[in-house]
């Protein structure tokens, strides 16, 4: 059974509709990702299960519950990592650890020793009795997770963690995320960073204007699009003919030629790069750096909605 | 909930904004009081020259010129003109302003100043003397003897004021009580700090405390113990400091005076908690409308010109009934001064009342656990 289960989820913000029927199944044990844009609807998906948003119509069941504002049997087995620190600037590191914990642990003596192994998760041994306001914003987002994770939550949602945060940082919230999952936890992980998703997640569910658009593993994802592979050659000069005669060499699709550079996009399939090189050989076309790369999450988002998932 | 009341303590207490404006600048202003009234003692002050000018119904007023009888010497130096000798002795500065004694009293005076300020003071004392003989002939007959004979002993002028409460208070103690309900209004930046804290449209902790397993109203009702009993001890700390280092005497009536503090910090408090929990403003905005609303109410009560408040009582005198700051001023006056148990309840019971207004209105705000946006 899945430990969230989303269906026909709704919810509009006026004539807006922020969530469109969105339907998810998210599976005990995985690390599960939510990639979209800014705007996107992950950040409402989120509070729409933590049952802190009003939503117009669906279902939300979590570790079977129907999730309710005050279903704190639920609560208790949910950690949560808000995209915006959560943490007060009056209470040193330790104490906003013990806080939150607090909201969960009753047990004196069980809290001391999460938030202490919390402390050690998130590399801030050396900050205990600091405030917030001393910390960098890396070591900000670290204390921003432990007080989310720190009373061992089996359910942890973790929205955009990494946003402004230095890469070293970063490194060590992704691998901690690994960590937690293997430890237990199942994760709902949402970014905009579709290298992290790609990095970390088990299975991603790409969302744009509210709905799911595709669903499944990295490698599921990037079986659904055309692309099997894209050529970069730089330093090439071609001719109108040259490119249409590339264009028309076996599973190449769609072809980009700017500032003696061009892009060629071939569908799956064998020997792609051996035959343009032929092809080049053959026609004695010099030319600079080549390389290939394998389709990106970024290319499945491109494809699948229509724009750059920066954009 | 020990551990909400121990961490929302702990925060309150750090949070050094908030706790400059509860307990440090009341303080302070305490002390600037103290030296500006000490600067306009009578004894090191020359009288002021004023002049009386008697119009139709004058007669009646016979107290109040021996009030003026009784200030003239030391404090002022009274002349008897016609109206038209007084303008023409104002013009050339000879005298510093003009009491218009007829059905009613008025002051005319050419430009502001201490001297203006004082002239005003007396005339606010005596009508507010005048008010308390009607009150205390109303409501405690038996007493009336006591105050008169305090009254024709001379005790009563504007530096020294009866009071029949077992303290001896001057009339700038006006303005101490007035510190005090301001000091009381203060509460409302502890306050404010707890549906800011506890909302998760209004703020990232709100949303992270809603995600606890914690009933709402289990943290609501903590964090207002916790920032009540804060303010209670703000306040307690600026009476004994009034009381120990400026030397104001309070009287005997220890419980009477606790239970105005513990009313009026809660009053405070629940100003800031009802700002706090409607709106999605700014926090910034919210301290903005808090901050105009307690100066108001604290002005009202007499906290800037002893005039501002009689005026406002001359003119909408159901704002005095209603106003908290005017409230707590005037329970200190008719408990130290008065010795009115009867109207001190009664203000009592109006404070409780707003408090529970207020936050019912709050808690009305507040109860929703979900939100349409966040």
């Amino acid at each position: 059974m899945a430990i969230v289960h989303i269906e026909n989820l709704v919810k509009r913000y006026g004539d807006f509709i922020a969530l469109d029927h969105l339907n998810l199944d998210i599976e005990q044990g995985e690390i599960f990702g939510l990639l979209g844009p800014n705007g996107s609807g992950k950040s409402t998906t989120i509070n729409c299960i933590l049952s802190l948003l009003k939503y117009d119509k669906g279902t939300i069941t979590v570790f079977g519950k129907e999730m309710k504002p005050d279903t704190y049997e639920s609560k208790k087995r949910i950690g949560i990592v808000q995209q915006n620190v959560a943490v007060f600037d009056q209470l040193s590191v330790y104490e906003n650890i013990d806080f939150f914990c607090g909201l969960y642990v009753k047990d004196k003596v069980k809290r001391k020793e999460l938030v202490e192994e919390a402390i050690q998760f998130v590399g801030l041994e050396d900050f205990k009795k600091s405030r917030p306001k001393k910390l960098s914003g890396g070591l900000l987002r670290r204390l921003n997770i432990a007080c989310g994770i720190a009373h061992k939550p089996e359910l942890i949602i973790l929205d955009e963690p990494t946003v402004a945060v230095d890469p070293q940082s970063r490194n060590k919230i992704l691998t901690g995320i690994q960590d937690l999952n293997q430890a237990g936890a199942t994760i709902i992980y949402t970014s905009h960073y579709m290298e992290e998703v790609e990095q970390i997640c088990t299975r991603v569910a790409i969302i744009d204007h509210g709905s799911c658009r595709a669903i499944g593993t990295t490698e599921e994802l990037k079986g659904m699009i055309k692309t099997g592979e894209t050529i970069t050659i730089e330093a090439i000069a071609l001719d109108d003919g040259q490119i249409s005669e590339i264009k028309s060499l076996t599973n190449v699709y769609d072809i980009s030629y700017e500032e003696q550079q061009i892009k060629i996009k071939c569908s799956m399939g064998s020997h792609n790069l051996t035959r343009v090189l032929n092809y080049l050989q053959e026609q004695n076309i010099s030319f600079g750096r080549v390389f290939t790369e394998l389709p990106t999450l970024n290319d499945v988002f491109l494809e699948i909605t229509g724009t750059q998932l920066r954009d | 909930m020990l551990h909400l009341i121990k961490y929302r303590f702990l925060q309150m207490i750090r949070f050094r904004t908030s706790m400059f404006w509860a307990l440090a600048f009341p303080l302070i202003l305490g002390t600037f009081f103290y030296i500006a009234f000490g600067n306009t003692d009578s004894d090191t002050r020359e009288a002021i020259p004023v002049a009386v000018v008697e119009q139709s119904g004058a007669e009646e007023q016979t107290y109040f010129k021996e009030f003026l009888k009784e200030m003239d010497g030391d404090t002022l130096k009274v002349s008897y003109l016609s109206e038209e000798n007084a303008k023409k002795a104002m013009k050339k500065e000879e005298i510093n302003g003009i009491y218009d004694i007829g059905e009613d009293l008025s002051l005319t005076v050419d430009k502001s100043g201490i001297s203006a300020s004082i002239l005003q003071s007396l005339l606010a004392s005596y009508e507010r003397q005048s008010e308390m003989i009607t009150d205390i002939a109303k409501d405690h007959p038996e007493k009336i003897e006591t105050l008169l004979a305090s009254l024709s002993d001379g005790v009563v002028s504007h530096t020294k004021e009866v009071s029949i409460g077992a303290a001896t208070l001057d009339t700038d103690t006006s303005f101490f009580f007035a510190l005090i309900a301001m000091a009381c209004m203060y509460g409302c930046f502890l306050g404010l700090y707890n549906p800011m804290t506890t909302q998760a449209n209004l703020s990232a902790v709100g949303a992270r405390k809603s995600m606890g397993a914690k009933s709402k109203l289990l943290v609501i009702i903590s964090d207002m113990l916790v920032v009540e009993a804060i303010h209670f001890v703000n306040v307690c700390i600026l009476l004994l400091y009034l009381h120990f280092v400026l030397k104001m005497n309070f009287g005997a009536h220890i419980g009477y005076i606790l239970l105005i503090c513990l009313l009026g910090s809660l009053i405070g408090v629940c100003l800031g908690i009802l700002i706090g929990s409607i709106g999605k403003m700014s926090e910034g905005a919210k301290i903005g409308i808090m901050l105009t609303i307690s100066m108001i109410s604290s002005g009202l009560s007499g906290l800037f010109a002893d005039a501002l408040k009689t005026s406002t009582e001359g003119v909408i005198p159901w704002i005095a009934k209603v106003n908290p700051a005017t409230l707590i001023a005037d329970s200190f006056y008719y408990l130290t001064v008065y010795d009115d148990i009867n109207r001190y309840r009664q203000n009592m019971m109006i404070l409780a009342g707003i408090s529970v207004v207020m936050l019912v209105i709050s808690f009305l705000a507040v109860r929703r656990e979900r939100y349409e946006s966040i």
